[in-house]
């Protein structure tokens, strides 16, 4: 055969010239980065209109009657409009967190409700086993030595992971809702 | 929340149970959905989430129990006709084959390895907690002065669309924590002498 007859060095050249087209270039794990964003949500009993209010999205054809969910957050209507989410019938998006982590990183930012909350990567999970790429993160509410909230989930990229503080004694301010979703930082 | 306030929470709670478990009269069922307020509605909610999981476990342990049985049952049928085929065949007693043939140990003892790894395959834990489809998995999961509850929302019967829900309702010291405020309750005595 001709190809045994090839030199080592023309074959390291072959290599050199065609192995970038062969497939995708190996990232190691601390290169990967997240891009995640955290929307807070306040949920309220009831429909008072405020002056000055932010005005919630039009009610469908079909929607529930009484609910009103901001246009910001349309997304996330299908799981808001399900118990135990139906005792509230007003959901506002406060805030939106664009958060770039690298691996192992955290963001720490300030809810609404005056509790700190860091958001930490710890690690791009790839494809495999019929499951999407995910990611693990962890989710700290309030003082570390005491957290309201600290968790470590798995999601698939993309996926929204509902988080929620319920404060029993302050009902007046609702529901605080964190819809969380990250994904693998493209162009690393 | 004063004193008496506390008082009707846990007669709620005690009700609430009740009221789930069908367990009261129509009128004390009507003053019960009378008082659900959202709070309420949510603690019925996770008691319905828990009586599904404890039920959800109660069927896993009875499937693993009759697999056991079956397992055994069928363990007990081959070991049945092998000294059946012995006896018929007349070959001689298990007993002095095997003290005269190694071979035939090794094979024993592998054959005792293959049904423990068969075992651990069936009934190790672990394998039946892989979860299946692309839901989030809650790995760990910490709160302080809170009751958390996870649960899955499902949007219509696309399994993709589902998503997870980690819910964590503070009690009132965690808050008065937050304030500034710390509650008497939680200074203990180091604490008092340090003071």
């Amino acid at each position: 055969m001709n190809s045994s007859k090839c030199p080592p060095l023309g074959l390291a050249a072959l290599l050199g010239l065609f192995g970038p087209l062969a497939g995708p270039r190996i990232v190691r794990a601390d290169e990967v980065k997240a891009h995640c964003v955290v929307q807070v949500v306040q949920a309220l009993e009831a429909a008072e209109k405020k002056p000055g209010e932010v005005k919630p999205a039009e009610a469908k054809p079909g929607a529930e009657p009484g609910l009103q969910i901001d246009a910001k957050i349309e997304a996330l209507r299908p799981y808001l409009s399900k118990a135990p989410f139906t005792a509230w019938q007003r959901f506002t998006l406060l805030e939106e967190k664009s958060i770039d982590l690298v691996a192992k990183g955290s963001q720490s930012f300030q809810l609404p409700n005056g509790k700190p909350a860091t958001l930490t990567f710890l690690e791009h999970l790839p494809e495999g086993k019929g499951k999407h790429h995910r990611i693990r993160v962890q989710l700290q509410v309030g003082d570390a030595a005491r957290p309201a909230l600290n968790t470590v989930f798995v999601a698939p990229e993309g996926k929204v992971v509902l988080q929620v503080i319920q404060e029993p004694q302050h009902k007046d301010k609702g529901l605080l809702v964190l819809g969380t979703r990250c994904a693998e930082a493209a162009g690393h | 929340m004063t004193r008496d306030e506390n008082h009707t929470e846990a007669l709620t709670d005690e009700l609430l149970q009740r009221y789930h478990d069908d367990e009261l009269s129509a009128v004390e069922r009507a003053q019960v959905e009378a008082r659900l307020d959202p709070d309420a509605r949510a603690r019925l909610y996770a008691l319905d989430e828990l009586g599904s999981l404890l039920r959800e476990h109660s069927e896993a342990e009875h499937l693993e129990a009759d697999r056991s049985a079956a397992l055994s049952s069928s363990l007990s049928a081959t070991l049945l006709s092998i000294e059946r085929g012995a006896a018929t065949s007349g070959v001689r007693p298990a007993r002095a084959s095997r003290r005269s043939s190694p071979l035939r140990t090794s094979a024993l003892v592998g054959g005792l390895l293959a049904g423990i790894a068969t075992l651990a395959f069936l009934f190790l834990p672990g394998r039946g907690t892989e979860l299946a489809g692309n839901d989030a998995e809650v790995e760990t999961l910490e709160v302080a002065g809170s009751v958390a509850t996870v649960f899955r929302l499902e949007q219509g019967a696309d399994p993709e669309q589902s998503t997870t829900v980690i819910w964590a309702a503070l009690d009132e010291d965690e808050d008065a924590d937050t304030d500034g405020v710390v509650a008497p309750t939680e200074i203990d005595e180091d604490e008092r002498e340090a003071l």
